[in-house]
């Protein structure tokens, strides 16, 4: 590394250092940062993300954030509101067999912050966060929402999520970000998520960060055996947004879903990370995600999916496909296929195209106005990743949200 | 169909007997320079070629670019890093004089490619192929050079294109693979000693397949040979590559430097069969092969086409690309690499898309068995000026066995938004009603999976030339021989 971009780092982490101290595995976290180099392109992990802008920042602390009514459109829900990086104290009233604790101290991560500058950054310096623990076999009758709302100019927001289920027991969660007026905002959230046996969780994530704001997303899910696991990421604005969603399948008989639709337009930036491996034989895992490119706006999709040595029948299928709606459009997607079993069956798509003119001109022939004929055929092309949304509130208010970015 | 059958396992039994049938040494003196990597040796290098000042100076500057160079480590290949400066970095066979035809030769080379089954003599009457053959990077022979002549074909050692058409080479040399390209390409613009180069000149079909015969002989050494083909407008070559090398415990390295220029209308077909010493089946010993191997299109409408089959090498490093810059311009890949016991591929292609209504296709074929790894790695990069591009990329991977690991790394780029690009990939095992329904038919499993890699791998064989595409079966059936338990 060189010294400039040494200085750099220092500069970028000194905003972030916490004048007490750390400890436990937060000061091993600690000691990782000053090993890690900031994450730049020449690293594969980061090969189409450029991040010099969120390097430059200068990013303050908000320690006493207002926390106003938030509005959502997701009904009722046991709602707890993040803002800043900061979690509300409130009462939120948990069923018995459901308990949400402030933590204090991070114990047994998931996330291996040795390796990654930004899970090793919240793992350090997390500004506030919290653990959601389900009792065996409890099911709830509605979702858990998480709002994590951004305001105000430069602010930096270290949250942290936990989320555990235990056996048998069953959620759907909401994770919402929203922004209310914020500029050059950085949130760099960790979530951690762990199935246990025969556990059903459903993870729907809706990102409109604002098109001035950073969002940099890590979710670490661990799977035990014959348990399910579904995430949906609809990643709608941000300046530079970025998801890790890192799944480990360590259990035989489990189902893992990934979904996603990503829409962007502007110069706005989305890059979708995920990595499901499996370690047990006897799963199925299927990815879809969908893209839709606009004017100067740049989207990655880079998809892997590992089979260990000996976990035979594994189903794992992985697709990603793009439109581009402009010339200055650029899509970079690389699916990734890792096996070191030979009784799998995996594969995985990639496309790449514009609106079909066919299709267009069929329309068109039958009276329908060019713009109703666009925003059908896009309707039609994220349809069914939008039908597989199991929570009707969630799938109702997306769908709407997809028709308001490309519609009339 | 029967006939046939029997056929391929009369073939199958003959080379089961033998493990690789090519690793023999041939006792032939050799010239060769000290060991270790430095000017002088460049020095020595040219001056045994007596090579034109210019030649010395493009040499010089890609050492010095080279010492300035890392070796890569980003591609899925575990390797001891070879030591440069333990190698001998030239190796002429002896006695070298001027040869005038091919009954000058020394007789022991020409046993040499007997044993080859390339027997010169045999391949000039029968099939009609002009061979150039390479021996240690020093290129030993060139047949048919004169019916070549007549049509204006150039077809040559490299060093006598040094020597006879410095314009061609000065023009052309570095223009595709740039000499800073990469760490082995860099080191071959350096240290090559010898190649084929070849020109066609405008409007010319080219009436015979061109063939280059690749071996590594002495112990010790590296094979850094260089190839050009230049296709002038609307002319058409195809190409031939073959390469083995005798057993050894110790790796060899193979770093060779492939640039194809294809001018307007012209097409240039390159096929490979790399069959270089896999190593011994607990992974002692093989070749490296580490090659930069790039077309391009220069002119509308051109076409390159690269066809590999890849068993051979211990640790296979290459992604033979095509940069298509004409407009209308096509590119294809297809490949097939097989790799058993302790071997290691990272192989595939690249298609950079600039010009207008430029087209590539990728077919891939993997087949790993034993310990082994076998990964495709490809870029499709559609530019924001190539209008209407279109990419087919299908890239499948067979694995015999649970020791073994398939991978597949598509890289796709797309910058503007009439491309359309098309990626799929499938990872699977031999279907096992596949193998039953064979041996509900009296064809036992062995045979049965050999017909059945052969079918899968059909797609690409039917790219290459009859000759190859025979000797490509038989290696398939013997690379995957014993790999199943």
């Amino acid at each position: 590394m060189d010294v400039v971009s040494m200085d750099k780092k220092e500069l970028f982490l000194e905003q972030f250092r916490v004048s007490e101290g750390v400890h436990g595995v937060s000061k091993s976290a600690e000691l990782a940062l000053l090993e890690l180099p900031f994450p730049n392109t020449r690293e594969e992990y980061w090969k189409y993300t450029r991040l010099t802008k969120i390097q430059n920042g200068n990013f303050l602390l908000d320690e006493n954030p207002s926390f106003e009514p938030i509005l959502t459109e997701f009904g009722d829900a046991f709602t707890f509101n993040c803002v800043n990086g900061f979690f509300e104290d409130s009462d939120v009233k948990l069923p018995i067999g459901v308990q949400s604790k402030v933590i204090e101290e991070i114990r047994d991560p998931l996330v291996e912050y040795q390796y990654e500058f930004f899970s090793a950054l919240n793992t350090a310096y997390f500004t506030s966060g919290i653990r959601i623990k389900l009792e065996p076999k409890m099911k709830l009758d509605k979702p858990i929402l998480i709002n994590f709302v951004s305001t105000g100019n430069a602010i930096q927001a270290q949250p942290r999520l936990e989320i555990v289920l235990g056996e048998g027991a069953s959620a759907a969660v909401i994770i919402n970000f929203q922004n209310q007026n914020a500029t050059e905002h950085i949130t760099n959230v960790v979530s951690e998520m762990k199935v246990s046996k025969n556990a059903s969780l459903q993870v729907h994530q809706l990102q409109q960060s604002g098109d001035d704001n950073y969002l940099i997303n890590t979710t670490e899910v661990l799977q035990k055996r014959d348990s399910k696991f579904s995430i949906h990421t609809m990643s709608l604005e941000g300046k530079i947004l970025r998801n890790n969603l890192n799944i480990a399948v360590d259990g035989q008989n489990c189902e893992t879903r990934l979904n996603g639709v990503y829409l962007v337009s502007g110069t706005q930036h989305v890059d979708n990370h995920t990595y499901v491996d499996h370690k047990k034989p006897n799963c199925n895992s299927s990815e879809n995600y969908k893209g839709i490119i606009d004017d100067k706006a740049t989207a990655v999709f880079n998809g892997k999916v590992m089979v260990q040595p000996d976990a035979q029948k594994i189903n794992a299928f992985q697709s990603n496909q793009n439109i581009l709606l402009s010339d200055d459009a650029t899509i970079n997607s690389k699916p990734e296929l890792e096996i070191y079993a030979d009784d799998v069956q995996c594969s995985h798509g990639s496309t790449t195209g514009q609106l079909d003119e066919e299709a267009l001109f069929y329309l068109r022939s039958r009276g329908v106005s060019e713009k109703s004929a666009k925003k059908m055929l896009i309707r039609a092309f994220v349809f069914d990743v939008l039908e597989e949304i199991e929570l009707e509130v969630f799938k109702y208010h997306v769908e709407g949200l997809v028709e308001e970015k490309f519609g009339v | 169909m029967a006939d046939k059958l029997a056929q391929q396992d009369v073939a199958l039994d003959k080379h089961i007997k033998s493990d690789y049938k090519y690793g023999f040494t041939t006792n032939i003196e050799s010239d060769n320079a000290p060991k270790g990597l430095n000017a002088d040796i460049i020095r020595f290098i040219s001056a045994k070629k007596n090579e034109p000042e210019w030649m010395l100076e493009f040499r010089l500057k890609a050492l010095e670019k080279f010492f300035t160079l890392e070796e890569p480590n980003w591609a899925h290949v575990d390797y001891e890093k070879p030591d440069l400066q333990d190698l001998i970095f030239y190796a002429a066979p002896k006695p070298k004089k001027k040869l005038n035809s091919l009954d000058e030769v020394d007789p022991e080379l020409l046993d040499t490619f007997k044993k080859l089954g390339i027997s010169i003599e045999e391949q000039k009457r029968l099939s009609g192929v002009a061979v150039d053959i390479v021996m240690d990077s020093v290129s030993v022979a060139t047949t048919f050079k004169e019916t070549l002549a007549e049509k204006g074909i150039i077809f040559c050692s490299f060093s006598e294109a040094v020597k006879n058409h410095p314009k061609l080479v000065q023009k052309y040399m570095g223009s595709v693979v740039p000499v800073n390209d990469n760490y082995y390409a860099t080191l071959n613009s350096a240290v090559f000693t010898d190649g084929s180069f070849c020109y066609i000149p405008k409007g010319v079909r080219c009436p015979m397949e061109l063939s280059t015969y690749f071996r590594i002989n002495e112990a010790n050494t590296g094979q850094f040979e260089r190839t050009l083909i230049i296709a002038d407008e609307g002319s058409y070559v195809s190409y031939l590559e073959g390469c083995t090398a005798p057993m050894r415990d110790e790796n060899q390295l193979h770093a060779a430097v492939v640039e194809i220029i294809a001018h307007k209308d012209a097409e240039v077909k390159y096929s490979t069969v790399q069959n270089w010493y896999p190593g011994n089946s607990d992974g002692i010993g093989g070749v490296f092969n580490f090659v930069t191997k790039r077309g391009l299109c220069e002119g509308s409408h051109s076409k390159i086409s690269w066809t590999q089959v890849e068993t051979g090498s211990a640790v296979t490093w290459k992604y033979p690309s095509c940069v298509l810059k004409g407009d209308y311009s096509v590119g294809e890949f297809y490949s097939v690499a097989v790799t058993n016991n302790y071997q290691q591929a990272d192989t595939g292609t690249k298609m950079i898309h600039i010009g207008k209504n430029t087209k590539s296709t990728i077919i891939s074929k993997g087949i790993s068995a034993g310990k082994s790894s076998n990964s495709y790695r490809g870029l499709v990069k559609i530019n924001k000026s190539a209008t209407n591009a279109r990419n087919f990329s299908q890239c499948d991977s067979l694995l015999l066995g649970d020791t073994c690991g398939a991978h597949t790394f598509p890289y796709i780029e797309t910058s503007n938004k009439t491309a359309k690009v098309e990626h799929e990939a499938t990872t699977s095992k031999i279907g096992e009603d596949q193998i039953f329904y064979c041996n509900q038919r009296g064809i036992n499993t062995e045979k049965a999976i050999g017909l059945i890699v052969n079918g899968y791998c059909k797609d690409v064989l039917n790219q290459l030339p009859m000759e190859f595409a025979v000797e490509a079966q038989k290696l398939l059936d013997i690379s995957l021989e014993g790999s199943v338990g």
